[in-house]
């Protein structure tokens, strides 16, 4: 048996973020033309989140059981199903060749399949990061789109969000990366299918209810515990604590929530400032949408932070000190000082947006 | 846990769903009724597909995923899981009760006594989309305390009955061990902006919705063709569905007439904040159309016992009737449209 939805493949554009690649590149197969910044402005995409790990997570799965933090919001799907009025089904089976089968189904009914993978046995097979470049650790939380298979050839055909063109794996070993239960966010089988309207929500409407998210959840952030935060809270927490990690935790739980920070400042988005970069031309995209309203200078703003994130972003690494302990640089103070600059540049970066959209 | 049944106060309702995330965020500090919950979750929808083995239509009048809908309106977020794993989830379940979170969850009404004994319906099919509060659990008595929309009492369910029914695979919609987390936020949008998304979002899925058997299509199709259903199937299995149809449409969790009434309570509320005159005439289509589904809902009773009677007697009320209800869903949608352009 075999089926390829090759019209999927055919619509892919590159992306640094996996969810928001594969959901744009699923609004294209159904006929909805939007850039990626775009589909990260509307789903309310942009965030901050900050975490300790010892409390409940948010969901099993999402248990981290270390300092970390997220320069988005984690759930941008729902967001983006809401928004431009789509349905989601979702699943997750711990057998993986029922898990297997089911997808095939979806495929075969039409439907590529959002898939969650373990990132360090993936990556190794189609050979992404070098693994001398990159120490990865085993996670999951990465996604990708499976829009065919050959059980001839035993291939899985797949979407990479991070790459040009399509990757082909052996479905036995696809089964295995998509089936690990014993990493960091786990992929156990996760699997999403989204079903698309023919007619979009206008525009105008998708920028409005993108932003109306997103700076509510930055100046109003979700209360879930008191291990994790959200919005300007998760600023706050983050600019009190990051020049302390070396003291609150040990050396491998340094190097695990250092290796997020690498991941979302260097590897997948270098230079892109947390993902500010990406917020910055949405704004601008937004202003073919509303001229004239302040998209533009807010943009600025965000490309302001995009500079100063990336400057913080190549400062946080381990050094050794002369007590033979790690720490982080040596050019605290200076560091500190930016990170003040940035938490005050998103706060009125926030604000200014609140200010905006009452005027629409 | 017993903190989480002292101080959640039980509000019974028309709709599991709506009932539920009503009281959950009531007792989160939001003061919110359940009407508002079903029109801010965009909750009015048709759906009409047929399952083959067994040869069963679903007919249903409301849209998925309220809770999602309620929480992104109001500026939050309903963060489903399912799993396959029973221990993650009753480990996921018991965790939110120990940090005083009452949980939102499936189960299937078939496996629970006290809704079988309610629903003589959960005797023919297996529904694994109702939605019950879990307030409270005692490892020593095996036992958890759950809320349900119309019970006034909480109800008490073994840990294995409750299990059974969370992980059921059965039926058309399966309960997946699925539980909601709400993300709330530091400050809930305006109930008035509320309305209006969830007014918005309802129109888009009622008139462009993502498949053709659901919305006002949907309708459309349901009402040109359950005419033809007796050329389609045999006795027994009319009488099965007609029976269905009816428990679906009127008195399994719809608050009556399709939750049309439900849904013309809510642009009754919802008009306080909003006083359009567009939308006092939408309340009188969606109060008609509440009476409407319930003569064609008890028409589909009759025929139950004896299906050359009711809804497949062959008379020409019957086609009028069916064509009002499409001609008053069309027209219920545009005037919520129509007030949108205002």
């Amino acid at each position: 048996m075999r089926r390829i939805l090759e019209k999927y493949f055919e619509g892919h554009k590159r992306s640094t973020l996996c969810e928001i690649g594969a959901f744009r590149d699923l609004l294209e197969y159904n006929g909805h033309n939007l850039t990626i910044p775009m589909v990260f402005g509307i789903s309310g995409a942009m965030g901050f989140g900050y975490s300790y790990g010892k409390d409940r997570p948010i969901r099993p799965d999402l248990h981290l059981p270390f300092t970390v933090f997220s320069p988005f919001n984690p759930f941008p799907l729902i967001n983006a199903t809401q928004v431009t009025n789509s349905w989601r089904r979702f699943g997750r089976n711990s057998d993986k060749d029922k898990a297997w089968e089911d997808t095939k189904t979806l495929i075969n009914e039409g439907n590529p399949v959002l898939v969650e993978v373990e990132t360090q046995s993936y990556f190794k097979k189609i050979q992404l990061f070098n693994s001398s470049e990159i120490s990865l650790p085993q996670t999951g939380g990465h996604v990708v789109m499976v829009y065919g298979y050959d059980e001839e050839d035993q291939n899985v055909y797949i979407v990479e969000s991070l790459l040009m063109n399509p990757v082909k794996i052996n479905i036995e070993e696809f089964k295995l990366i998509r089936s690990v239960s014993d990493c960091i966010m786990p992929p156990q089988n996760e699997w999403q299918v989204f079903y698309l309207p023919s007619q979009l929500p206008n525009m105008e409407e998708m920028i409005f209810n993108g932003l109306s998210h997103f700076v509510n959840q930055m100046l109003h952030p979700y209360n879930f515990n008191s291990d994790i935060f959200f919005g300007i809270d998760a600023l706050e927490q983050f600019r009190k604590d990051v020049f302390n990690w070396p003291s609150i935790m040990d050396l491998d739980q340094l190097k695990t929530s250092l290796f997020f920070v690498q991941n979302f400042g260097t590897f997948m988005y270098p230079m892109g400032g947390f993902l500010r970069k990406l917020m910055g031309e949405f704004l601008k995209e937004c202003n073919q949408t509303f001229k004239g309203k302040g998209f533009v200078e807010i943009g600025d703003m965000y490309l302001s932070l995009c500079a100063l994130w990336n400057r913080i972003i190549s400062q946080i690494h381990l050094i050794n000190s002369d007590d033979g302990k790690m720490k982080l640089n040596t050019h605290i103070s200076e560091n500190k000082k930016i990170l003040n600059e940035i938490f005050n540049l998103e706060r009125e970066a926030a604000e200014s947006l609140v200010i905006l959209l009452e005027k629409l | 846990m017993s903190h989480i049944v002292d101080n959640y106060k039980h509000y019974m309702g028309s709709h599991c769903s709506s009932t539920l995330i009503s009281n959950v965020l009531k007792y989160n500090g939001l003061d919110i009724s359940e009407e508002l919950c079903f029109g801010i979750g965009a909750g009015l929808g048709f759906v009409y597909r047929k399952a083959f083995n067994p040869p069963l239509y679903f007919v249903l009048g409301r849209a998925d995923d309220i809770e999602e809908k309620v929480m992104y309106c109001l500026g939050g977020m309903a963060i489903p899981y399912t799993t396959d794993n029973d221990q993650t989830a009753w480990k996921q379940l018991t965790s939110s009760i120990d940090h005083g979170n009452p949980a939102i969850i499936n189960v299937d009404a078939s496996c629970l006594e006290y809704l079988r004994k309610k629903f003589n319906l959960f005797d023919h099919v297996r529904y694994g989309g109702h939605r019950v509060l879990v307030l409270d659990y005692s490892n020593e008595k095996k036992t958890v305390t759950v809320a349900d929309y119309l019970w006034s009492q909480y109800q008490t369910v073994s840990i294995e009955h409750l299990q059974n029914a969370r992980s059921s695979q059965d039926g058309q919609m399966s309960a997946d061990n699925l539980m909601y987390t709400l993300l709330l936020p530091g400050r809930y949008f305006s109930i008035k902006d509320a309305i209006i998304s969830g007014i918005r979002m309802n129109v888009k899925t009622m008139s462009q919705p993502w498949f053709d058997l659901i919305g006002l299509s949907g309708v459309g199709k349901f009402c040109d063709r359950v005419l033809t259903w007796p050329r389609l199937m045999k006795e027994e299995d009319i009488k099965k569905n007609a029976y269905m149809v009816y428990m679906m449409l009127e008195v399994v969790g719809t608050g009556g007439g399709n939750f049309r009434r439900l849904y013309a309570r809510f642009l009754r509320e919802a008009n306080e904040y909003l006083g359009s005159k567009t939308i006092r005439k939408a309340i009188e289509v969606y109060s008609e159309l509440g009476r409407l589904w319930k003569e064609v809902a008890l028409l589909f009773k009759i025929s139950s016992e004896d299906v050359t009677k009711g809804i497949w007697a062959g008379t020409e009320k019957n086609k009028i009737l069916l064509e009002q209800i499409k001609k008053y869903e069309n027209n219920g949608i545009m005037l919520l449209q129509d007030y949108l352009n205002e």
